[in-house]
């Protein structure tokens, strides 16, 4: 298997071997969390950066009376607090939703990276605008649609990043996200994300067994989404 | 955790749901009407009568919400877009 943060990089521009090797080196110290647990705890100083290489992970806030929004779902190959190289302390919390490996980068190394490659600089870059542009997506999502949008723009969303980084076959992908963890992210009850759910199954756009989505009309869901995946820069091109 | 049954006015009912208790069903109806609500985007049929309820384990019905919407004056069947 190819190392996830070179296949992500790599879709940018290629590499070059020496770059190869630095990002190796730099993420060869990998940990393991458990479900639920925390792999950088809200409000605490980080001297590292994650990078997810297995599982699934969750960005999120808790708010006093005990509520949470969750604002990012992770996968395998994001650098779950890249942000957090600049901004040390962490205005938000990150945790695996899944068991999850995740590469410890020391802000040592990347100062020295970000030094010394600016290629790699700027692809690092390029990580964090995407991450806001998928924001924006979801706070456009949260300020102006509807429920069905918004779960379909989600499932859109999903599909496709799977499908880049090789876990998603014939329109199906594992999403091991509870209902509640979706109204969590999506600001709705869960039994609104429940019906939801179900109508768009009865309308045979998508289909489930249990953590599996498959979707059954790709165009159909993403018309009614509204989804276009241009703001998931997938292929954006950086130059050397 | 106690199971409750939601019925919505419109569209497919959710499934039978988990909730620690009533408190939690009564919050859960009235954000879901309000989610509900919001999710018709101002085109709200005139007239309106929805029925929110919710149905404790036994069947007994343990809430109620009815959201009633009427435009009068001079041309109420004239809906927004």
């Amino acid at each position: 298997m190819s190392h996830p943060l070179i296949a992500a990089l790599e879709k940018h521009g290629p590499l070059t071997d020496e770059e190869k090797d630095v990002l190796r080196q730099i993420s060869s110290r990998v940990v393991s969390f458990a479900p639920k647990s925390e792999i950088a705890s809200e409000g605490t100083l980080q001297s590292e950066s994650k990078l997810l290489i297995e599982g699934f992970a969750i960005r999120h806030v808790h708010l006093e009376d005990g509520d949470r929004h969750i604002s990012a779902l992770h996968i395998p190959g994001d650098f779950v607090d890249l942000i957090s190289f600049l901004l040390k302390k962490m205005d938000h919390g990150v945790a695996a939703l899944t068991p999850c490996k995740v590469a410890l980068v020391a802000h040592s190394d990347l100062l020295e990276v970000t030094r010394r490659y600016p290629f790699l600089t700027r692809a690092f870059w390029l990580l964090t605008l995407v991450d806001a542009a998928t924001t924006r997506q979801w706070l456009t999502g949260l300020g102006r649609k509807s429920a069905r949008q918004r779960l379909a723009h989600f499932l859109c969303e999903m599909h496709c990043r799977m499908e880049a980084i090789g876990m998603a076959r014939d329109e199906s992908f594992e999403l091991p996200v509870t209902q509640e963890e979706l109204g969590d992210a999506q600001g709705l009850t869960t039994v609104h994300v429940n019906r939801t759910l179900q109508e768009l199954r009865a309308d045979g756009l998508i289909r489930s067994s249990g953590r599996t989505i498959v979707i059954s009309d790709l165009q159909a869901l993403r018309e009614e989404a509204e989804f276009d995946p241009a703001y998931l820069h997938l292929h954006q091109q950086l130059e050397r | 955790m106690p199971i409750y049954r939601f019925h919505v006015p419109t569209g497919v009912d959710p499934e039978p749901v988990e909730l620690p208790h009533d408190d939690a069903a009564w919050s859960e109806a009235v954000t879901l009407c309000g989610e509900m609500l919001r999710d018709v985007d101002g085109n709200l049929p005139s007239p309106t009568g929805w029925l929110f309820e919710v149905f404790d384990a036994s069947g007994g019905r343990i809430i109620e919400i009815e959201v009633r919407a009427q435009r009068h004056g001079a041309a109420p069947e004239q809906q927004g877009d």
